[in-house]
């Protein structure tokens, strides 16, 4: 009897240790990564992650808030509420205090957390083998995706690139190899530059041999606006000829960009849009929920709010004031340039507020008020590589005839007066269609700072002498967060 | 693990048999007043040889002639009896003043707490009933020396927090807490009446083997047991109210004020003030706070049987609970049963069940915090705005008759935010249990537990489509909860004596420990219909998400206890862990103590002083462990949940989830512990002075990292801090004579942090207030420097890295600025009991001194954005050669109030009067005439009064930044207890 209750004992206790497989815990809703990314279906799945990233409000808000509101288009409203004023709205995008607090810090931490992503994809795709199209198709991609963003981090972060003769400013830290915890000095402009052209260069092939063999082998749907591709990456190696003010080069990419497969839109037209009380005039072309300007599409964004991934507001939350608490407003010195009768003042509403003292960017309405946050971004369009075309001929002493052509295929669509003007006024009133054409979407200050100039807003609220920035400015090189300062010794 | 296999093998075959028959002794047990006492353990000292005294007191056994008797019972002084060749001993116990000889709940068994070499602090039953808290944590607050009790927050149900001996980890700071063997955090099933005694184990030797959980202390918590008798029911009923304690009169701006303020803050700004805030703009004046401010109400009903026979005796009960928050549409309910079931069919077998259950309801704001909370909220909207909507509402502004125009709060109405949107959570909660003790041979006691630790959260939430501020056109939120534990443990303990000086009892054991979690949520928005709050009555259902993760950990533990000649007592206890929370090649942690007491007051040199009547010392040395870090934290993980979809819904996408890291492994803390215990003048003075040293290494930690990896931060062992510190524990009985008892309890903690060592590649690692800087304490605040305002401009000014004075925030240098809320210099209870006749008072303060806390609501209260401001603005620079430390308001320049320095930092010592109670005990002959046992009436306060600096409302945040979460209330509550 005895005996017995102790052997019973002894057995249950020493089968506590028959199954170390205990401590074996599996994750249910997280994979690790030896499955994640083992098919060429997971590869393509862990792509569009990466995709996902570009929709958040690093690349799809900051980024391009930042180009208009710290430059002369932009205003904080006067009728502004104080949930403007807080700081998850970016005020400071347009006042300029600032400081490692106050900077881009969503679009540091996103835009490496893709480039992260897709160097991971690209270690696999050493390891494994897979298809030969497949395989280079997804490394297109991945290497302009992350082209993509580096650029986007320089245009923010660093001064422009002829800051320095020689490039040896400092812009960031290219990533080519993503370490947890490894210390990161910044590159030069120079090698980063080096490291952009080698990206896309060895993207622009691969494109060309793979296809859009994602989308026809069914890994995809939605329509190749939506990814990175063969015209995509073209367009961002124009960028990167542009932004170095090397012209020739610049027209030669866009030229070949504008002999493709697009059409500018060849009219804007306005209507009036009522949705469940919201009432506007809105120009047709950029309304809805479906891709905008469908014909001239190279890259686009979907973004939904609703994808939970936001740290902050998305683009339209911060322009259109659905909530009725919009921080950002245009300002008097880009409306002044528009002619009456442009279409393109359609873009600008004043919202209900009283007192009604301000127009806001309602250039991206989304569907207005249903699923309110939702609203397609144009990364790249035709019009940017019409407009930069025109630009280069002027600026290579080019064909100025042909110049005209393209800018005023611009103003005519809006119903504006054409441009008849030549040289450097010619110039001049090309760089302004830019400004007035491209308001919003991301340009201005990267231009300002391609062309070395300052600028002055006349429409301005400021105290902190921030109305006017001459060129070269401090406030032309965004700061490093401070999360990245504090946990990384090796930036500066 | 072979190691550990032996050793249990050796001692499980290690037995010697020393049993010697004789005759039996009998007797009766009785308290002071001459009452019988059931249950008083009876034992033959030094052996496991005992029985409990029957209903009337009884008791038989039987003895040696040299044997000594130990008569032990909870709540009474501990009686030694030689049996001298007597076969009757009849015995008085005499109540148990000062707890020299108190029965103490350790891991995994009981003991005297004159034999326990660890350090540990005791909440007994008489401290708890004069503390009318809805939680056990927050009744030890003041009661117990180096625990640090935070109440986090006022709402309905909440728990509050509980750090031990300092900060000792970068995570989850918190204790393992034990209830009745087993390890949960489920308070809140529990009616706090049920419990009989806390015990706080906060060394080495106390807390060691319970291993890798331990080393930030050890909170264990038994409830009520029945005892053998007459079956006793007891009644309690219980009613208070509650309010906002306002210690130093804080408030916001009024109409006028406000009118004024934003008159001269768009003037400032070379705005039109006369458009944008006309003169007469302050024709109302709204106090919004007073307005989602109530007094709140608490009520209990609660009835208890206990009682039983000598094979079998129970404890049930069952209460309700209701207490109606200070903030408006806060409310909470909870049911509770509790059975206890103690069998002993045989002598070699004792059966025991428990099972508690509840259900508890709880109406939340629909978001407590920002400008949607009704309470966070009320503090924004302008004073000159109405609730309710009025003929100059417009229409779509005009919300069933609320008004939403309130540009000053983003549309957020608080009072319809609390009309018009629900959120309702109701918890259910199980914990059954089951415990075989078994003696299979004598003095062999082999014990089996089980249990099952559930509890199932369901939250809807309903956002109404007339809640203009929001656009979504009515939102539904469900979140259902699932957390599973189940615990399984064995032990055996043998107890033998060589000769009459040498008493060991070795014990080994093993647990097996699993813990799930599971969560499904789902929303939708553009509702048909309003007030109906399942999310199904949305037209568009989104982010719907579940998330599941869980944990294991496989232990076997040893204790070996040995005492010589019942003055000096030896233990070391022996742990090993292995957990799933680490990966494979680090598993498994070793985790040791040995603690030694010595008990001084029969030495000769003692006893020569009389003044002396108790004297211990006692030390201790151990290694502890943590792993308080997220789930699968060590593995590279990619997620694939919904948020990942581009474009439209098409293409699922996937993301690198965490960047993982194998070499992660257990956290240690190396504690060592000195205590003194002494009793003077015939123990009318007593108390512990104890010194400790905790060094915890490797502490696990996010790491932040370059965000260039992809990743902000990663786990990894990112550190060592060191806590030492003193410890003071002083009871004193001032007057004892007939009729009148007044005694002292005072516990005071000196508790100092020192970061020894920061692996993160730079020396210091900071979030935007605060940072972990080697060679300073943990956490401190490290902030700019605010220097006033210049006369001459109203700027704020600020120290640069020389020193010297400037305007520019970019020049202000960030400097260590003090004490967070978790070091302060000093902290502990003083409590004074008065005892007349049938009367008791007792009134506890509980002090805290030496911290800072970052007062972000005045902060947020700062910022002219047409909000409300705080009326410590009033005193603003106006004009040049104003002295003022606060700056012009100017409404173009809102990032100056936010930008963080020590503007926003104050000292948040305090001391407050926690609780005071009152009870009278009608004497037997009136309430036995209305055919009562017992019956008491009381009167008690919690956070009646606050002696405080501190400009805000509650200096003592759980947080270390005073925000806009819910408040700390001050409560009186009438109590009526009545037994049959």
């Amino acid at each position: 009897m005895k005996l017995k209750y102790t052997t019973i004992y002894t057995i249950f206790i020493l089968s506590v240790f028959s199954c170390d497989d205990f401590l074996d815990e599996v994750p249910q809703t997280l994979v690790v990564p030896e499955v994640a990314l083992a098919t060429e279906a997971d590869i393509v799945t862990a792509l569009h992650g990466a995709y996902s990233i570009l929709n958040d409000d690093g690349f799809a808000m900051e980024h391009n808030v930042i180009a208009d509101a710290a430059t002369d288009n932009g205003k904080v409203p006067s009728d502004v509420e104080s949930a403007g004023t807080s700081s998850d709205r970016i005020p400071y995008a347009y006042s300029l205090d600032l400081n490692d607090q106050f900077t881009a810090n969503e679009l540091w931490r996103e835009a490496y957390q893709s480039i992260a992503a897709v160097n991971n994809i690209l270690d696999r795709l050493d390891e494994v083998e897979f298809g030969v199209e497949f395989e280079d198709r997804v490394k297109a991609e991945c290497l302009s995706i992350r082209a993509l963003l580096h650029f986007s981090l320089i245009e923010v972060f660093a001064q422009d690139y002829n800051y320095t003769s020689d490039q040896s400013h400092l812009a960031v830290p290219y990533i080519k190899k993503s370490t947890p915890g490894a210390a990161v000095s910044r590159n030069t402009m120079a090698e980063v530059y080096t490291e952009l052209f080698a990206d896309v260069n060895e993207a622009l092939p691969l494109f060309q041999s793979s296809g859009d063999v994602l989308t026809m082998q069914g890994y995809r749907s939605g329509g190749s606006i939506y990814f990175m591709n063969y015209y995509a990456a073209l367009g961002l190696r124009a960028r990167l000829h542009f932004y170095s003010t090397d012209y020739p080069s610049a027209l030669n990419d866009a030229n070949e960009i504008l002999s493709g497969p697009f059409t500018l839109e060849p009219t804007y037209t306005v209507s009036q849009y009522d949705n469940d009380g919201e009432v506007g005039d809105f120009v047709d072309q950029w309304y809805g929920l479906a891709p905008i300007l469908g014909g001239e599409a190279i890259f686009q964004l979907d973004v939904d709010s609703d994808d939970g991934n936001f740290a902050n507001r998305s683009l339209i939350d911060i322009y259109t004031a659905n909530n009725g608490n919009a921080a950002h407003a245009v300002s008097q010195d880009l409306i002044d340039l528009y002619e009456v009768g442009d279409a393109r003042l359609a873009w600008y509403l004043d919202e209900a507020a009283t007192p009604a003292t301000d127009l806001h960017v309602f250039k991206y309405p989304g569907g207005l008020g249903i699923n309110a946050d939702a609203h397609h971004f144009p990364v790249m369009r035709l019009t940017e590589f019409a407009l930069m075309a025109a630009e280069c001929e002027v600026l290579t002493a080019g064909d100025e005839g042909r110049a005209l052509t393209l800018v005023n295929q611009i103003t005519s669509r809006a119903g504006a007066s054409a441009i008849a003007s030549s040289g450097t006024q010619l110039q001049e009133d090309i760089i302004t269609e830019r400004r007035k054409e491209l308001a919003f979407e991301g340009h201005r200050l990267y231009d300002l700072k391609r062309l070395q100039r300052g600028f002055t807003r006349n429409d301005c609220l400021l105290s902190n002498g921030n109305c006017t920035v001459s060129y070269p400015s401090d406030l032309y090189a965004w700061p490093i967060p401070q999360y990245e300062t504090a946990a990384n010794p090796a930036i500066k | 693990m072979k190691r550990i296999f032996t050793l249990f093998l050796a001692l499980l075959f290690f037995m010697s048999r020393h049993a010697y028959s004789q005759g039996d002794v009998t007797g009766t047990v009785t308290d002071i007043e001459g009452e019988t006492l059931p249950g008083v353990t009876v034992l033959v000292k030094n052996t496991t040889n005992g029985v409990v005294t029957d209903l009337d007191g009884k008791y038989k056994l039987k003895v040696q002639t040299s044997d000594v008797l130990v008569f032990s019972s909870v709540g009474f002084k501990v009686v030694e009896v030689p049996v001298d060749g007597r076969s009757v001993i009849d015995i008085q116990l005499t109540d148990e003043v000062l707890g020299l000889d108190e029965v103490v709940v350790i891991a995994y068994g009981e003991t005297q707490k004159r034999e326990f070499t660890g350090s540990l602090a005791t909440v007994g039953a008489k401290d708890l009933e004069q503390t009318p808290q809805t939680s056990p944590i927050q009744m030890i607050q003041g009661r117990a020396a180096g625990v640090l009790v935070e109440d986090d927050s006022g709402a309905p149900g909440s728990v509050g927090s509980i750090l031990i001996r300092g900060a000792g980890s970068y995570g989850d700071n918190g204790p393992l807490y034990v209830i009745d063997g087993i390890p949960t955090s489920n308070f809140q099933a529990f009616n706090p009446n049920d419990i009989a005694s806390i015990s706080v184990l906060k060394d080495a030797a106390a807390t060691s083997i319970y291993g890798s959980r331990a080393s930030n202390g050890v909170v264990l918590i038994t409830t009520k047991k029945g005892k053998a008798g007459k079956t006793k029911i007891t009644f309690n009923a219980q009613s208070g109210f509650s309010d906002l304690e306002n210690p130093n009169n804080f408030r916001l701006m009024n109409a006028s004020e406000y009118t004024d303020y934003y008159r001269e803050a768009f003037s400032n700004a070379g705005l039109d003030s006369e458009l944008l805030m006309p003169a007469n703009s302050d024709s109302l004046n709204t106090n919004w706070l007073d307005g989602v401010l109530r007094n709140g109400k608490t009520q209990l009903y609660e009835v208890t049987a206990s009682g039983g026979s000598d094979k079998a005796t129970h404890y049930m009960s069952a209460s309700y609970f209701k207490q109606q928050g200070i903030v408006i549409g806060t409310d909470y309910e909870r049911y509770t049963g509790r059975l206890n079931l103690n069998l002993s069919p045989a002598d070699q077998l004792n059966v025991q069940f428990a099972v508690l259950g509840s259900f508890a309801k709880n109406d939340l704001q629909f978001a407590d915090g920002g400008r949607s909370g009704i309470y966070s909220g009320s503090f924004n909207v302008a004073p000159t705005a109405s609730p309710f909507a009025t003929a100059a509402t417009p229409l779509n502004l005009n919300g069933l008759g609320y008004n939403f125009d309130l540009p000053s709060n983003a549309g957020h109405n608080p009072l319809a935010a609390e009309a018009l949107n629900t959120r309702e959570r109701q918890t259910y909660r199980a914990l059954p249990t089951a415990k075989v003790t078994v003696e299979p041979i004598e003095n062999l006691v082999l014990t089996s537990s089980a249990s099952v630790d559930l509890a199932v959260s369901k939250e809807n939430a309903y956002q109404s489509k007339y809640y203009y501020a929001e656009s979504d056109n009515g939102l539904g939120e469900s979140i259902t909860d699932y957390e599973v534990s189940t615990n399984v443990n064995f032990t055996a303990k043998y107890d033998f004596s060589i000769g009459s000086d040498h008493v060991i009892t070795p014990m080994v054991g093993t647990e097996r420990y699993r813990k799930s979690y599971e969560s499904q949520s789902s929303e939708s928005s553009e509702f048909g219909f309003d007030g109906i709050p399942g999310v199904g009555a949305g037209s568009i259902l989104r982010d719907i998400s579940s998330d599941y993760t869980a944990h294991t950990l496989v232990s076997v533990f040893s204790r070996v206890n040995y005492t010589f000649q019942d003055k000096l007592f030896l233990d070391f206890s022996y742990r090993v862990d292995g957990s799933s929370r680490f990966g494979p090649e680090n598993r498994w942690g070793n985790f040791y103590s040995v603690g030694a007491g010595f008990d001084l007051s029969e030495e000769s040199f003692v006893k020569a002083i009389d003044a002396i009547s108790f004297l211990r010392v006692r030390g201790s040395y151990g290694i502890q462990g943590n792993y308080q870090i997220g789930d699968y934290q060590w593995r590279k993980t990619y997620n694939s949940n919904g948020a990942f979809i581009v474009p439209g819904g098409g293409n699922p996408g996937a993301q690198p989830e965490s960047p993982g890291n194998e070499s992660l492994q257990w956290e240690e803390s190396v504690s060592s512990n000195l205590g003194l215990d002494f009793g003077l003048f015939k123990n009318r003075v007593s108390g512990t002075l104890e010194y400790y040293s905790r060094g915890s290494d490797a502490l696990l930690g996010a790491r932040e990292i370059s965000r260039t990896s992809g990743f902000a931060s990663f786990v990894d062992n990112i550190g060592d801090i060191r806590n030492s510190g003193m410890e003071i524990s002083l009871s004193t009985v001032n007057i004892q004579k007939n009729d009148f008892t007044w005694s002292t309890d005072f516990n005071i903690t000196f508790n100092k942090s020192e970061i020894i060592k920061l692996n993160a590649d730079s020396d210091t690692t900071s979030t935007t207030t605060t940072a972990n800087i080697k060679g300073q304490p943990f956490e401190q605040w490290f902030l700019p420097q605010y220097a006033g305002v210049d006369p001459a401009t109203g700027q704020p000014l600020y120290r640069d890295a020389a020193g010297e004075l400037t305007l520019d925030e970019n020049e202000a240098q960030r400097k260590v600025s003090g004490n967070s809320a978790l070091n302060p210099d000093f902290y502990g209870g003083l409590t004074n009991t008065l005892q007349y006749k049938g009367f008791t008072l007792s009134a506890m303060f509980y002090f805290k001194y030496g911290f800072k806390v970052y007062n972000d609501l005045k902060q947020q209260l700062s910022v002219p954005g047409r909000n409300n401001n705080t009326a410590a603005n009033l005193a603003r620079w106006q004009q040049p050669g104003d002295i003022t430390d606060v700056p012009k308001v100017d409404f173009n320049d809102q990032s100056s109030a936010q930008f963080n320095s020590t503007r926003w930092l104050e000292d948040g010592s305090f001391i407050r009067l926690r609780n005071v109670s009152l009870s009278y005990l009608v004497p037997s002959e009136y309430s036995q005439r209305v055919g009562l046992s017992n019956l008491t009436l009381s009167i008690r306060a919690v956070n009646l009064l606050t002696f405080t600096e501190y400009s805000g409302f509650d200096p003592n945040v759980g947080s270390v930044n005073e925000d806009d979460d819910y408040p700390v209330n001050r409560t009186i509550t009438f109590g009526l207890s009545a037994s049959f």
